[in-house]
């Protein structure tokens, strides 16, 4: 028989928020500053419009949004843990996570940032997973925020048009790994000789290698995909729903084609949010499980790739969050 | 233009096919920075060929293109 423990040291989806600054700029209004056109924005990287947070508006305070969300729609007893994956925090010191878990009445808990560039939501669901798998928590909560429209040199039309801000949270629980939601085995990678292609030496300067960076892009994600699926015994024809980094649909669309997943089965938002970094994922979860898109018995791979070079890849199959049970008691109350 | 070109250009990168002839200019026939791109990752996958974006910028038209990909894959 297997042990109860061994079997209870599996993460699981539990619920899921997200958050959106509500100043959208569309196209037509970035044509009207910088030197390019909806078409070409369009067909290039498949945005029409994307979020952007005001100057009063932090990394934190759409952390804490998503957060909240997550929270509401499943009332958990305990929050034990609390990781914010981020490429934009607030301040260089301290982390983000601490003053997010503070704003939501968690003070206390262990909360730290995580930076994987837009991989970084999966790096965090790994590390969330790792906190679960070792008894240090029941439940925790990963979140993805980023305020990624603060990169980019304000005049550089190549880059302005990609990115927008906002956040997406999941909040994980101790289940077993036979349960729809629990996470399959994950794949990660990184390659820092690829630091260059993608980089910001402060807000307002990002540098980012278009061709290599799309090629790297596709290479990595679909490798990390097939991994993914290999690790879970999944065949690629049994995915439902692939959902990678929301970066560029060309990127998503080629991937799928590599991939031999059909085009609609992808799942896709960035039309009207941009590329959110380390938001991406779980943004495209909330809106993809809300509307339908994604629903409870999906087959769903996740992938994605960022600067560092960074990528990963996970397999799910999506819960019914209408469901969920949370355990009740804190970590080291059994 | 070789079948397997034509194929990739309709069914991968999804390009009009009324435009693809042997004398069309990529430019003509729908090519993009990101295109190029796509292709040369589509033709180092599917044929084991190293076409750099450059080698492919080079070619005028399509059918010099199609022909630097038969020598490519030819080995010449």
């Amino acid at each position: 028989m297997t042990p109860v423990s061994a079997q209870a040291a599996t993460a699981v989806v539990a619920a899921v928020g997200s958050a959106l600054p509500s100043c959208t700029v569309s196209n037509d209004e970035l044509t009207a500053r910088l030197d390019t056109t909806d078409e070409w924005i369009r067909s290039r990287t498949g945005i029409t419009r994307r979020h952007i947070a005001g100057a009063d508006q932090s990394t934190a305070d759409l952390a804490i949004r998503a957060a909240a969300q997550a929270l509401t729609s499943s009332e958990p007893e305990h929050v034990d843990a609390l990781v914010v994956a981020t490429t934009t925090p607030d301040r260089c010191c301290p982390a983000t996570a601490p003053a997010v878990a503070t704003r939501l009445g968690l003070t206390g808990i262990p909360a730290y940032d995580l930076a994987a560039g837009c991989t970084g939501f999966l790096y965090a669901l790994a590390t969330g997973s790792g906190l679960i798998a070792a008894d240090t928590a029941r439940t925790v909560l990963v979140i993805g925020a980023d305020r990624l429209a603060s990169l980019p040199h304000p005049d550089d039309r190549t880059t302005v048009p990609l990115f927008g801000d906002g956040a997406g949270a999941v909040l994980l629980r101790r289940g077993s790994a036979d349960e729809t939601g629990a996470l399959g085995p994950m794949v990660l990678g990184s390659d820092g000789t690829g630091a260059d292609l993608i980089r910001a030496d402060r807000p307002g300067a990002l540098h980012m290698d278009g061709a290599d960076v799309f090629r790297h892009a596709v290479d990595r994600m679909t490798n990390a995909s097939r991994q993914a699926a290999t690790a879970a015994g999944w065949d690629l024809a049994d995915v439902d729903r692939l959902i990678p980094h929301q970066a560029n649909s060309r990127i998503t669309s080629f991937v799928a084609r590599q991939l031999g997943v059909p085009d609609d089965r992808r799942l896709s938002n960035v039309a009207e949010v941009g590329n959110t970094g380390a938001a991406s994922i779980p943004l495209l979860l909330d809106h993809a499980s809300s509307d339908g898109r994604l629903a409870p018995g999906h087959r769903t791979l996740l992938t994605a790739f960022g600067a560092g070079l960074t990528w990963g890849a996970l397999t799910l199959t999506w819960p019914d969050l209408s469901r969920t049970r949370l355990p009740q008691g804190a970590p080291h109350d059994r | 233009m070789t079948g397997d070109l034509a194929r990739i250009l309709t069914d991968d990168l999804k390009l009009p096919a009324d435009q693809l002839t042997d004398d069309a200019s990529l430019d003509h026939a729908g090519f993009d920075s990101l295109a190029v791109v796509e292709l040369s990752v589509l033709l180092t996958d599917r044929y084991g060929i190293d076409i750099t974006d450059s080698d492919i910028k080079s070619t005028a038209t399509l059918g010099q293109l199609d022909l630097l990909i038969t020598s490519k894959r030819n080995g010449r």
